[in-house]
């Protein structure tokens, strides 16, 4: 047998299987996505071309589209800055290895060993009017009015849904760590032999040495935003009224409503925003030569 | 080590052949054998399995009667037919049916849905398996079904959608009467206005009790019927209850009046944890003595007497009535059991077994003994009234000696998602003061229209 | 040079309050969830911080008795389990040539693959939910197991790639030399080499699975093939007269996969810090 000839059929072969999950699972979707997005289509019937009347609709429907972008531009704003931030700051501490360093590092990935679904539900609790832990507390220490119905007011629904994940900042944390971690000891012995301060060291040289990996943070952070279901679903229900509303949960009731030329609209401009994000990110934080 | 490796990898690729072949299996209802132990011979005949998906399960008020109903189908039919029931949350339910609908994967038998849906797929595609026939070859149950019901069941070729009603609920509202006479409350709800119903309720106050039992989360159900029911004595607001078409703009005055009302309901008749509370909430306080009303339909009963859910006790002083104005809620315009086209015949046998099961004059009457209701056209038997519960009796005699109009809840006639989702989801913000009656009524409007088709 | 003491304490204090917080709003959540199940319901409404009065294992026997509680945990572990396994071995053959090999195409076909990671997931749901339908495999184990590794393509195409570029050419070389043939090469030579990348993208991919929602919630109906975070909603429902119950159901529910995390602590750290990706 021709080795040349085998070779390339061993290639092909060990290729086969991610070629197909690619194109099942990740091109048809996406181009389905992208076509009937342009279509009326319940689902039942074969679609029809509508043009631009899904995009027209997703605004002039109600301001439910608005608002899930304006959710979108605050929350991912909020998890740029605040969420990235406290993930930074708990990596620059941990790299000091201060006693009980690994229990911390340890810890804080816990919550993200859970499912979103079951934290969704586990905050509900914690802010229940009834038996949660933040109104009783409040009314412990005196405040005894303190009747807030945090998933159902406004503005307290966007509030305690952005406090279900803003801590939860692991990943950061350990992605600037690792990099932390690989700066060389000599980068650093220099620097103090020319008379930087801790503070200065710090500043000057570690905090430019993980941009790469901050703006990696940045990127997941607000992905996972893009994409944040539980959260909403399963607490507020985008409410009250459509607060908390964002694309997800557009995208969920529009299969529910079999919309799903609707739902498709909305679905393309999700990922159109998701590569936009990376895209002005990776330019920001001029990462190259990572897949990002 | 070796011989390690290969076993992993023959067991990647068995994987692999496993996901392969599963391909073709149906997740569905399917034809099981039933005696898979036994021999061949013993059983040459199937038994027809239906797996069916509803929300009657589980902890869901539906249950106690349901489950039981079907465990006694499966005893009357053991070897034949047997109907599996899969538990779903309720609100789930009408959105599951939907997408199953899509990809014809729709279970055998079906309870109502979306209703949207059903009117502009299932029954303008005619994708339902048409009763007419078989309605028509069992004149003992057909003389049973309740005429109008009949007529919205028959579409405009004559066919038959889905099983007509032989008995209805009235849903009326739910009292404690200890609360009540505490308060000096002599009147019956059923005689008041709903000036004097609020009079009511500020007395109940005075007397340190909460009056009502609200709810802003699920589809807002308790708040929603006593709402229906203001609309119902509002100027026009009867009629709009009565008709068989959705109404999409609700900033005629009547429904303005009827915003005002539930937002005064919940600044202060209700419990503290109203906004926000589901169905299980409401009842929980209502059971629990710390609210004096609750509206609900008859199928709540049986849990006044369950001291797991209830306080000791309290069926004792519960009281029943229909609401103030002599009105009741009930409608028999609403599609009920229908089975979907295209079965395999005898799955289609088996849920029409199931159809003429339910319909059985013993059958009905066990479920309005415990679940309430009337039927006008069977002859219940002599002990019945011995055997209702008291609480339901009581229901049925201001039935008879008040009732003044029956009408729909706002439930039948708001478009599915107004009714299912969104008046819970705005709710709250009426009800804090966020919005006003007027602002309310013109969100629901926009939401409504979304759906108008 | 001799700093004063006052901003070295200020420091230290300010390290030790962030840890403490931390490691605070990470595990109390959990913690106050679980000390509250061993409470009755009138002792939760009583007052949310007060310990149990007795200990009593009641609740978690009615969960586990009544509600199925060991079949979704199993169909947790064995659809999270396979997804994984296949999704491995799949993407191990594919990174083995991604980065091994060379061929007209390569680089367009690798790029195209891994620029998947950045469409939301979700994004995708009407079309996904229409392929399953049509393969028969809609509320089917199959159905979510071919789904969740499908999920794991970018990355794992992206870490395996990356760790068979580091193994040396070399090796493969002297196989072929000795007969081997290009199967055994990748399977005794090659694989083994690649443990610590498997590893780091299995227990992604595991976590990722084990948690997933969304899919699961659209893509299975019936309690045979519900998993654990689906089933959680369920049990909002069903337990919703019992306070007691629902923290129970939640404790089990969450337990297990902090017990698994506890036990692989080290790698799942490393595995995220190493590649920066979310599972």
């Amino acid at each position: 047998m021709n080795k040349k000839w085998s070779t390339k059929l061993w290639i092909a072969i060990f290729l086969a299987p991610t070629i197909l999950m690619f194109l099942m699972f990740n091109l048809t979707p996406i181009v389905t996505v992208f076509v009937t997005g342009f279509t009326e289509w319940n689902g039942f019937s074969s679609p029809k071309f509508n043009g631009l009347d899904n995009y027209i609709n997703l605004v002039s429907y109600d301001d439910t589209f608005l608002i899930s972008l304006r959710n979108l531009f605050l929350w991912s704003a909020i998890a740029a800055t605040l969420h990235v931030g406290f993930g930074v700051l708990v990596a620059f501490i941990l790299y000091k290895r201060p006693f009980g360093w690994r229990v911390v590092r340890g810890t804080f990935m816990i919550p993200n060993v859970i499912s979103v679904a079951a934290w969704a539900i586990i905050y509900k609790f914690i802010f229940n009017d009834d038996i949660g832990v933040i109104n009783n507390f409040m009314r412990d220490i005196g405040f005894s009015d303190f009747h807030v119905k945090w998933f159902y007011e406004s503005p307290a629904a966007f509030i305690a849904i952005t406090l279900t994940w803003l801590f939860y900042a692991v990943i950061v944390t350990l992605i600037v760590l690792n990099e932390l971690m690989a700066i060389p000891k000599e980068v650093h012995e220099a620097a103090l032999l020319d008379g930087a301060n801790g503070w200065q060291v710090t500043r000057y040289i570690n905090l430019p040495l993980v941009k790469g990996a901050i703006g990696t943070g940045v990127i997941l952070s607000i992905t996972a935003r893009i994409a944040m279901f539980e959260e909403v679903a399963l607490t507020s229900r985008g409410g009250p009224g459509n607060d908390t509303y964002n694309i997800p949960l557009m995208l969920y009731n529009g299969i529910v409503n079999s919309e799903y030329g609707y739902a498709n609209s909305a679905a393309t401009v999700m990922i159109i925003i998701g590569v936009l994000v990376m895209i002005v990110v990776s330019r920001l934080f001029k990462m190259n030569e990572k897949i990002y | 080590m070796k011989k390690g490796s290969k076993a992993l990898f023959l067991l990647c690729l068995s994987i692999l052949l496993t996901i392969t072949a599963c391909s073709g299996q149906n997740g569905n209802s399917t034809v099981d054998n039933t005696s898979n132990g036994t021999e061949d011979a013993a059983s040459p005949k199937k038994e027809v399995v239906l797996n069916i998906p509803h929300y009657k399960s589980g902890q869901n008020v539906g249950a106690k009667f349901f489950l039981p109903q079907v465990e006694r189908f499966n005893n009357k039919y053991a070897g034949q037919y047997k109907i599996v029931i899969e538990e779903i949350p309720q609100d789930d339910y009408a959105a599951k049916i939907k997408l199953l609908a899509q990809q014809n994967e729709l279970p055998a038998l079906i309870e109502g849905g979306d209703k949207d849906f059903l009117r502009d797929v299932i029954v303008k595609g005619e994708k339902f398996y048409d009763l007419k026939q078989w309605i028509d070859s069992k004149p003992e149950m057909k003389k049973l079904m309740v005429e109008e019901s009949l007529v919205y069941n028959t579409t405009q070729s004559g066919k038959i959608v889905s099983l007509p009603i032989i008995s209805f609920s009235p849903i009326g509202l739910y009292y404690n009467k200890e609360m009540f006479e505490k308060a000096g409350i002599t009147k019956p709800i059923s005689q008041m206005n709903f000036a004097e119903f609020d009079e009511a309720l500020e007395s109940l106050k005075k007397a340190g009790f909460t009056p009502l039992s609200l709810m802003s989360g699920e589809n807002a159900w308790t708040s929603m019927l006593l709402a229906s029911s203001f609309l119902a004595n509002e100027p026009g607001g009867a009629e709009l209850l009565k008709s068989t078409e959705f109404s999409y703009d609700y900033t005629d005055p009547m429904w303005i009046n009827t915003f005002a009302e539930i937002k005064k309901w919940f600044e202060k008749y209700t419990t503290d944890n109203a906004i926000g509370a589901g169905y299980a909430d409401a009842a929980n306080n209502f059971l629990n003595e710390r609210t004096a009303i609750i509206a609900n339909g008859p199928w709540m009963v049986p849990d006044f007497s369950d001291t797991t859910k209830a306080a000791e006790g309290l069926d004792k002083k519960v009281g029943a009535s229909i609401y103030p104005g002599g009105v009741a809620l009930a409608t028999v315009n609403e599609y009920t059991w229908w089975i979907p086209k295209g079965l395999k015949e005898e799955e289609t046998q088996a849920a029409l077994a199931f159809l003429e099961f339910m319909s059985m004059p013993e059958e009905k009457e066990a479920e309005m003994v415990l679940l309430g209701g009337t039927s006008p056209k069977l002859e219940t038997s002599a002990e019945f009234d011995s055997k209702l519960d008291p609480i339901l009796l009581e229901l049925n005699n201001t039935i008879k000696s008040d009732l003044k109009q029956t009408v729909q809840s706002l439930g039948i006639i708001w478009p599915e998602q107004i009714a299912g989702t969104e008046f819970g989801k705005f709710l709250p913000l009426l009800a804090k003061g966020t919005l006003t009656p007027e602002q309310f009524a013109e969100e629901m409007t926009k939401k409504a229209q979304q759906f108008k088709k | 040079m001799k700093n004063s003491v006052m901003p070295q304490i200020l420091g230290k204090l300010f390290i030790y309050i962030v840890m403490i917080f931390t490691i605070a709003v990470s595990t109390f959540p959990i913690l106050w969830i679980m000390m509250s199940s061993f409470k009755t319901n009138k002792e939760i409404l009583g007052n949310p911080f007060s310990l149990p009065q007795t200990i009593s294992l009641q609740p978690y026997i009615d969960v586990f008795q009544n509600y199925n509680f060991l079949i979704y945990f199993k169909n947790s572990i064995w659809i999270a389990g396979l997804a994984t396994l296949v999704g491995l071995f799949i993407y191990s053959l594919a990174g083995y040539i991604f980065g091994k090999f060379d061929f007209r195409g390569k680089n367009f076909i690798y790029a195209l693959c891994t620029i998947t990671l950045l469409v939301p997931g979700h994004a995708k749901a009407q079309p996904i939910f229409s392929i399953i339908m049509k393969l028969g495999l809609y509320d089917t184990k199959t159905g979510l197991i071919l789904v969740y590794s499908s999920f794991g393509l970018a990355l794992a195409l992206f870490i395996l790639r990356a760790t068979f570029m580091t193994i040396p050419k070399d090796l493969d070389e002297a196989a072929l030399i000795d007969g081997a043939s290009f199967w055994r090469t990748f399977w005794n030579i090659n694989l083994p080499l690649a443990k610590s990348g498997i590893a780091t993208a299995g227990i992604l991919m595991f976590l990722g699975s084990w948690n997933e929602y969304f899919y699961a919630l659209i893509l299975t109906t019936s309690s045979m093939n519900r998993t654990l975070p689906v089933a959680l909603q369920f049990f909002d429902e069903a337990f919703s007269y019992n306070y007691t119950n629902m923290f129970a159901a939640i404790t089990m529910v969450v337990l297990p996969g902090i017990i698994i995390y506890l036990i692989v602590q080290e790698q799942v750290q490393a595995s995220v810090a190493s590649t920066g990706v979310k599972g």
